[in-house]
């Protein structure tokens, strides 16, 4: 009967429960409460009650993961504990009353954040952290009113310390759960599960953790009662790992703090009563971390987002452009269509030119297919796969594409490398389109106009920090600041020959990228894009000139 | 005889394509010629526009997006320079808003690109009646002329007067003759024009001089 309880509370259900291996999963959960229990166990103070219960986050995950079936183990778990660990002996029916409410403060929490809040387990939004921190404080503040109440109850402690008593339950407990469930909870999840492996496979993560623990031993190197009031060092390394990393970032750098902040509380003798309020001051440190985190988080995706919009935007457009194309071809070939039904009509003929016809329609077919592979081949690489280039290495690459042709044309090229450009982080597919079309158009221009020389250049330079500048200057004729407006839209070519689709599929490229392009009029040609540098590279060099 | 007429002024009458796209220029101008019809090509508005003359006719079938000047301004264009051919804009970019000008601008039909034979060949008929209803008023419009110019100024005047229904005597005392001259003036008016009363000069005058 349980059993059902769940799914049908949940409606959605988007904390999936493990499909296979539940009993072992199950177990290992089992056995980690009874460890980190028996770990855990250390200042404790009146009642019995520790400043860290990480164990209560175990229990929880066992029971939102592998079904509320698993209540009776739990509480048996926590059974054992309230029997096993507290240094003075209660009586049996204490630790089944008490053991009892942990198994149900936990039960609830689970309960609640899967059915009713629905709390997904990457921890995306701020309201899914919210209501993960609200629910845990509301129920943990109930758990301790209701188990301190019990022992007094029983004459196992002073009324006149019940509130503390109460204080410091919610305290060990709140903490516990605040720093490890969200570890948890975003471990079970892949795409997390993938930025922990980034986390701790980059240099920085290691620097982060390195200062973390100076912080900490900064702190303790101090008396005993100025530790309280340096605790906000820690702030410090915390901020940098969430404002970097988001929630991996801020959940590690807080399981870390909370690891060395209880090693170095051990190490130098503390007073149990004193554990509890450094465990307060980290209650406020976890919630500030794990926001700052999650906020981290959504303005990144927030960010993705809208240029995956863009993105889209592009595609939109160019799906347009290139259905116009389309019909160009297929204009062409229902004309041919019926002057071939028209000369094979006629009572004599003319077979040459009902095999010309033939043979134009042929060609227009071709073309039509090519517009449907260009469409294709957009899509494809449509789906940006953003990776650190050098952009000289890539113009070089375009250079040698249209070498043969300029050569024909008698155009000479050059590739201008101005500085220490560094990368920038882009499609490459698509840029080389862009750089392409450009580089194209120019020796087309250029070629145009053999009276001026002949020549092309490109030019990379990083215009502003943070920017990199390709320009590409032809000896052609330019372009008249009367046409700049239409420049970029579909169908404005000037060519006779080609799509005539080049510069705007250039611009919505550039324009996902987050780039711009522009054409400077005048008496020679000059296109100049720019591209925002890679600031994780932090390549370009910073003095503007 | 009519039908004779109305062939032999058919020949009269061209298509002119306009279109940046070679294949489509090529294409229909196959098709359209295989039917019977003239043909001129433009590779663009402003050459058309160069070689244009006002004693064309026809229909222009234009492309809406062309480099430099659109099918639309073409239009426009041939407007203003007082031009009555017929036009059919062709385009892959039908919208609502440039078929709603082009149809401001008398164009006679909006084809999407790809369009049916048919379609093209059905708006270009209609373009051909139109025109030539328009060249069979010219041609009663050059005949009146040539009549009128046949006459002399003074049974011009004459004529003039008898198409406001005045009697001899009145056109006489007006000009100053005898309405005696006045009689023979219109004798001689009746011959050159080639009616046999009065009636037929009022009916005929009254054409000649509202156009003028």
């Amino acid at each position: 009967m349980k059993k059902v309880i769940w799914p049908r509370m949940a409606g959605v259900n988007i904390v999936p429960q493990l499909e296979k291996g539940r009993t072992v999963w199950a177990v290992v959960f089992f056995v980690s409460f009874i460890a980190l229990d028996w770990l855990t166990y250390v200042f404790p103070a009146r009642f019995g009650i520790t400043p860290l219960n990480p164990e209560a986050a175990v229990a929880i995950a066992m029971l939102m993961f592998c079904g509320l079936r698993y209540i009776p183990a739990v509480y048996l778990a926590a059974a054992i504990g309230e029997y096993a660990l507290p240094s003075v002996t209660r009586p049996l029916a204490v630790i089944l009353i008490n053991s009892g409410i942990l198994t149900a403060g936990f039960a609830v929490v689970a309960i609640l954040l899967t059915g009713r809040f629905n709390v997904s387990l990457a921890l995306a939004t701020r309201t899914d952290l919210m209501r993960l921190m609200c629910v845990t404080l509301v129920s943990m503040l109930i758990c301790g009113i209701a188990y301190v109440g019990i022992l007094i109850l029983f004459g196992i402690g002073p009324e006149a310390r019940y509130f503390n008593g109460a204080r410091r339950f919610f305290i060990g407990y709140s903490a516990g759960i605040l720093v490890v469930l969200p570890l948890l909870f975003m471990l079970m999840n892949e795409k997390r599960r993938a930025q922990f492996v980034a986390y701790f496979t980059s240099y920085e993560a290691w620097l982060q953790i390195a200062a973390i623990a100076a912080c900490i031993w900064w702190v303790f190197l101090q008396k005993q009662s100025e530790h309280v009031r340096h605790f906000y060092a820690l702030f410090l390394p915390l901020v940098w790992a969430a404002m970097r990393f988001g929630m991996p970032g801020a959940a590690t750098g807080l399981a870390l703090i909370q690891v060395g902040v209880f090693a170095a509380v051990y190490l130098s003798g503390y007073q149990p009563l004193s554990v509890f309020e450094l465990q307060l001051l980290l209650i406020v440190l976890v919630i500030t971390g794990l926001l700052l985190g999650v906020s981290i988080d959504e303005e990144r995706r927030a960010t993705e987002d809208f240029r995956e919009s863009l993105k889209l935007a592009a595609a939109g457009e160019m799906a347009a452009a290139i259905a116009h194309e389309l019909n160009q071809p297929l204009t062409a070939l229902s004309g041919y269509a019926v002057a071939g039904q028209l000369i094979a009509a006629a009572p004599d003929p003319d077979r040459k030119r009902l095999n010309e016809t033939m043979i134009k329609l042929r060609e227009e077919s071709t073309r039509a297919a090519a517009v449907v592979r260009r469409l294709r081949d957009f899509f494809r690489t449509g789906a940006t796969r953003l990776e650190r280039i050098s952009l000289d290495v890539l113009a070089a690459q375009v250079m040698d594409s249209v070498r043969e042709k300029a050569h024909a044309c008698k155009i000479a090229l050059t590739l201008v490398n101005r500085g220490n450009i560094g990368l920038v982080l882009v499609d490459p597919v698509q840029i080389e389109v862009v750089l392409r079309n450009l580089l194209t158009n120019a020796v087309e221009s250029a070629a145009d106009a053999p009276a001026a020389g002949g020549h092309v250049e490109i030019e990379i330079q990083s215009s502003r920090p943070n920017e990199v500048t390709v320009s590409v200057r032809d000896s052609g004729p330019g372009v008249r600041a009367a046409d700049m407006t239409r420049l970029f839209e579909s169908f404005s070519s000037s060519k006779t020959s080609g799509m005539g689709m080049g510069l705007a599929i250039s611009r919505a490229i550039v324009d996902a990228h987050g780039g711009r392009i522009w054409a400077v009029p005048g008496d020679c040609g000059l296109f100049c894009v720019t591209l925002p540098a890679d600031a994780q590279t932090g390549g370009t060099n910073a003095n503007a000139v | 005889m009519a039908k004779e007429i109305l062939e032999y002024q058919r020949t009269q009458l061209t298509v002119y394509l306009v279109d940046d796209d070679p294949a489509i220029r090529d294409a229909l101008s196959l098709s359209l010629s295989l039917r019977g019809y003239h043909i001129a090509q433009f590779a663009s508005a402003e050459d058309f526009l160069n070689a244009y003359d006002p004693a064309w006719l026809g229909c222009v079938v234009a492309d809406m997006r062309m480099p430099g000047m659109s099918g639309l301004q073409l239009q426009a264009a041939l407007a203003e320079r007082g031009s009555k051919l017929p036009t059919v804009i062709i385009t892959g970019h039908g919208d609502v808003d440039s078929a709603r000008t082009a149809f401001r601008g008398n164009a006679i039909d909006f084809l999407e690109k790809p369009f049916d034979d048919d379609q093209l060949t059905s708006a270009i008929e209609v373009a051909f009646e139109n025109e030539l209803g328009r060249m069979n008023k010219m041609a009663g419009q050059a005949q009146r002329d040539a009549m009128l110019s046949s006459l002399s100024p003074r049974e011009r005047e004459v004529m003039q007067h008898l198409v406001h229904g005045l009697h001899a005597r009145e056109i006489g005392e007006k000009l100053g003759i005898s309405h005696r001259t006045v009689e023979v003036h219109k004798a001689r008016i009746m011959e050159k024009i080639g009616v046999r009363s009065v009636i037929d000069i009022v009916r005929m005058g009254d054409s000649i001089f509202a156009e003028q």
